[in-house]
């Protein structure tokens, strides 16, 4: 039976990054990296999104092959198409997700970890203080013990169930996506935009996200417990056909993002869980791939000096979710709140606000200045400010 | 409540896996699928 320090479950952002940065902490590490599908990176399931400052942490985007299209401008559209923008500058970047994640895969195998693709974990089982993992793929069947497994399998995560981690999400927090790539069509290809409305999105909102002049990944993320019935995608139907109707529809991606906190427990005795798979997304913007990078990385810190140790226990990987909570988690427990308390709030409340927030010159009009002026104009907003404090 | 409180779905190289056995019926998974792909049929 083949033998490894650490088993990396899921090639996605938190994956890759967690494989990658094991073998830069400590090469003499043994670090396998499996992956489910046909390809890393495909399928695309998310609008593929990022804020700058989080991406240049791991990859340098400049004249990259993965980067689709630079964003420097984000534009809100209110229920009533108000339009409000802002912004400017070095905002974010779409990627291209075939390319973006086996360019993380190639730092991990540069680094020096073992990478194999259609290559499934079926089972999990303590062994001799390690997991013995049951792996299918192109040869077969194959039996893996690893001293410690990183599960970063995703939103259908199985590694956290396997080891008796609560996983599950409540159907509230669940936001069914639907998007499609719509070229032939005008919008402004340096923005992103998000366009918050009932009708449109119940619970969430839906987006444009340039792919390039005249292209852009078009969809939208709803809470199905607030649908008047319809599905993510006839809603989307009804989306383009409303401000598209002249666009050609070229590609569709589907998927459920996770809108919850993270997890309660992310560790167990040789187990860690990084990124969707714990529930480490962003729930009020719903983004996760930078997230799911930085869990990744302290993942793989952890996990390296816990081998190295010889102490793989959850006691010890304890410190992961701790620093994990610091890192990023607190916070989102508190945008948890926030949106909880926006989404008390009706399309009439952000038509208002829109336009009070479009009497603040554009070249003021930063997030916190666009907080500061909503507090004062609209008091409905102090329930919400008050819960990001508690 | 949990999108699937038994835990009788879970996504393997070959798609959604419901695991009859375990499967109550609740169909708190079929609302939340982006395309209604999921629907309960008489065993």
């Amino acid at each position: 039976m083949r033998k490894v320090d650490v088993l990396v479950v899921g090639a996605g952002p938190a994956g890759c990054v967690a494989a990658w940065e094991a073998k830069a902490a400590e090469p003499s590490v043994d670090v396998l990296l499996v992956e489910r599908d046909r390809a890393i990176g495909a399928p695309v399931r998310c609008a593929e999104g990022v804020g700058s400052a989080g991406l240049r942490e791991f990859m340098n985007p400049e004249g990259a092959s993965w980067v689709a299209r630079r964003i420097s401008r984000v534009i809100f559209w209110a229920p009533d198409d108000t339009e409000v923008r802002v912004g400017g500058g070095d905002v974010g970047y779409i990627l291209d997700r075939t390319r973006f994640e086996p360019a993380l895969a190639d730092e991990a195998r540069r680094a020096g970890a073992e990478v194999e693709i259609r290559t499934e974990v079926t089972s999990l089982a303590r062994e001799n203080g390690g997991w013995r993992a049951r792996l299918e793929g192109p040869r077969g069947a194959e039996d893996v013990l690893a001293k410690i497994v990183i599960g970063s399998d995703g939103v259908e995560g199985m590694v956290g169930r396997w080891a008796g981690l609560d996983t599950r999400v409540a159907s509230r927090d669940m936001e069914s996506c639907a998007q499609y790539i719509v070229s032939n069509i005008e919008f402004d290809p340096d923005a992103i935009y998000l366009h918050f409305a009932d009708a449109w999105a119940p619970g969430g909102y839906a987006w444009i996200f340039p792919r390039g002049v005249g292209v852009a990944n078009v969809g939208l993320g709803m809470v199905a417990l607030k649908s008047d019935g319809r599905n993510a995608r006839q809603y989307l139907d009804g989306y383009v056909q409303r401000y598209f109707p002249q666009g050609t529809v070229t590609g569709l991606t589907v998927g459920g993002v996770i809108v919850a906190t993270t997890v309660k427990r992310t560790v167990t005795d040789g187990i860690i869980l990084a990124g969707d798979s714990a529930h480490m997304i962003n729930p009020l913007s719903g983004g996760g791939i930078v997230n799911a990078m930085k869990a990744g990385r302290l993942a793989a810190r952890h996990a390296v000096s816990a081998v190295c140790a010889g102490d793989t226990s959850a006691a010890r990987l304890q410190a992961y979710h701790d620093d994990w909570m610091k890192l990023l988690g607190d916070d989102h427990l508190k945008y948890y709140r926030i949106k909880e308390a926006l989404g008390k709030l009706d399309d009439g409340f952000f038509n208002r606000l829109a336009r009070t927030v479009n009497g603040i010159p554009l070249e003021k009009r930063t997030l916190g200045r666009i907080f500061a002026h909503a507090l004062v104009h609209h008091p409905q907003l102090l329930p919400v400010a008050a819960r990001f404090f508690v | 409540m949990p999108l699937c409180p038994p835990e009788a779905i879970h996504m393997t190289r070959k798609g959604l896996v419901v695991d009859k056995q375990a499967c109550t019926g609740c169909v708190k998974c079929i609302a939340p699928c982006p395309v209604g792909a999921l629907a309960m049929v008489d065993a």
